[in-house]
């Protein structure tokens, strides 16, 4: 039943992804959100590591369920890399976005329930700039392109992550 | 010698009733008086007493790393790994083993890195009352419930990876001509000793020999004419063979995935049977094994049964009445061999 096939190489490149993803995230979290790097990377780290598992959890859900054609197509992709229906593959792709981006905002919102974070990215301003309150009435009037926005920031970061991966995988796949 | 027999009852000897050693010495006891009770069927008193020897061990090593001087040592790179040794055990008794009581079993794999991460979290949930110096209940502060979180996550990522590993193995029995092509390709799985291809793994020479053994159940020793009717009419004569080699294969789900196909490849009566591999491939060709059977005719004496031992004329005068009997001698069968372009014949 136990072979001597393991998924080594699927496990190094999971660690590779999440490392960069975490890493690209949390920078352009703390760009766009103006926020503390530790928290940054703390929201992206948390993020990425529930998408992971749930997009797991997932697979091994729909794998026994999966028609032999398509079975077999996959288990020819995991083992000699070979994409059968390369459309197939770019729809998943763009449905994996939607859903990381939509679990990552979930995701960020929930763990600022369980820290006892309320609001950062509202109060951040006025705390950037205690010894300006006489600007706190001009930046309500800020246009909403400067407004530090939580969910354009995740979806940002998500693009980001999702396109320094793919660019990854293309070079896998060409060099 | 002295100093040696002190230290071990120095380390042997709790130094009060409560301490981790007690606990040891508990389960090593009720392992052995469970070795002592009834082997029978039920065997309720000796899994009774077996889980409580395991719940000491359990209770024991928890408390043996997290003595200070153990968990300095317990550390790896600033982790301290006390926990997943403790979770390692807890997994071993709630899900058992196989395969011979050798390997923990998949459930217990895939939960040992949640479970060890509930045992490293437990003190951080835990806070002493000053008073009484008994335990109490603490919410963990929001710097420890971030920590208990990522933890958390992480290790169900490994349990993820785990539970791949089964489910490969898995896909290894249903579709094991798989491994016949090496998967130096993959982007997801390697072999720890990678041998690059392997016919032996290929499925197609056992189902090439269920077919050589049907042939020949067909064909040999039946009389040459019958032989050539069945090798003119092979296109009706051969999906019954094909049928038949199926059904002697282990009936796993790769089996669809193989075809079985033969024809006469010349007047000498060569039978090329060819298995081939419709899943994926390494390359881009599909692949087929082709084993060559010869199909001559023998002469052979009449079988005795057509001996007239009643007549009275003497036996000898029969022999020279032979007959032409089929006999089939087929070869090994070939390294795969790639088509550009897959046979859709079937």
């Amino acid at each position: 039943m136990f072979t001597d096939v393991l998924p080594l190489r699927a496990i190094l490149f999971q660690l590779l992804f999440i490392v960069l993803a975490i890493a690209i995230e949390a920078m352009v979290l703390q760009n766009y959100l103006g926020i503390g790097q530790k928290i940054c990377i703390q929201y992206a780290a948390t993020a990425n590591l529930v998408v992971t598992i749930v997009g797991w959890l997932i697979f091994f859900l729909v794998e026994p369920l999966l028609p032999v054609v398509l079975k077999v197509q996959l288990i020819g992709y995991v083992f000699y890399d070979r994409i059968s229906s390369p459309v197939l593959l770019i729809i998943l792709a763009f449905i994996i976005f939607i859903s990381a981006f939509l679990l990552k905002l979930v995701t960020i919102e929930g763990l600022d329930r369980i820290l006892d974070i309320n609001q950062p990215t509202r109060e951040t301003p006025d705390k950037i700039t205690p010894n300006k309150p006489r600007f706190k009435g001009r930046a309500q009037r800020q246009p909403f392109s400067e407004l530090p926005n939580r969910s354009l920031a995740i979806l940002w970061a998500n693009a980001a992550s999702f396109s320094a991966v793919t660019f990854v995988l293309a070079v896998r796949t060409y060099a | 010698m002295k100093a040696i027999f002190d230290q071990i009852r120095k380390l042997m000897q709790p130094a009060q009733w409560a301490s981790w050693q007690t606990l040891i010495f508990l389960s090593i006891f009720s392992a052995l008086t469970a070795a002592l009770t009834s082997p029978a069927p039920p065997q309720i008193a000796e899994r009774i007493i077996s889980s409580f020897g395991w719940v000491f061990l359990i209770l024991g090593t928890w408390w043996f790393v997290y003595e200070p001087e153990v968990k300095k040592k317990l550390k790896l790179y600033e982790l301290f790994v006390g926990p997943w040794i403790v979770g390692a055990l807890i997994c071993v008794y709630l899900f058992g083993t196989w395969e011979g009581r050798a390997v923990p079993t998949p459930t217990a794999f895939v939960s040992w890195p949640p479970i060890s991460t509930i045992v490293w979290s437990v003190p951080k949930f835990i806070t002493t009352n000053p008073k009484t110096k008994s335990p109490l209940y603490t919410t963990p502060t929001p710097a420890n419930r971030q920590n208990i979180i990522l933890v958390l996550l992480a290790n169900l990522v490994i349990s993820c990876w785990f539970q791949f590993y089964f489910v490969v193995q898995n896909w290894l029995v249903e579709y094991p001509s798989f491994r016949a092509q090496g998967f130096e390709q993959s982007a997801f799985v390697r072999e720890l000793q990678p041998s690059g291809q392997r016919v032996e793994f290929s499925r197609g020479v056992d189902l090439l020999d269920a077919a050589e053994k049907s042939v020949k159940q067909r064909l040999e020793g039946k009389p040459w004419a019958q032989v050539e009717r069945w090798l003119s009419e092979l296109d009706q004569e051969f999906p019954a063979v094909r049928n038949e080699a199926f059904a002697q294969l282990p009936q796993i789900a790769e089996n669809q995935l193989w075809n079985l196909d033969g024809r006469v490849v010349s007047d000498a009566y060569d039978l090329e049977l060819h298995g081939i591999w419709q899943g994926p491939s390494a390359r881009t060709d599909a692949y087929f094994l082709t084993k060559t059977c010869r199909i001559a005719q023998s002469q052979k004496a009449a079988p005795p049964q057509q001996l007239q031992f009643s007549s009275p004329a003497p036996p000898a005068v029969s022999l020279p009445q032979t007959q032409a009997f089929g006999t089939v001698q087929c070869g090994a069968a070939s390294s795969p061999d790639f088509l550009s372009t897959p046979e859709t014949d079937g």
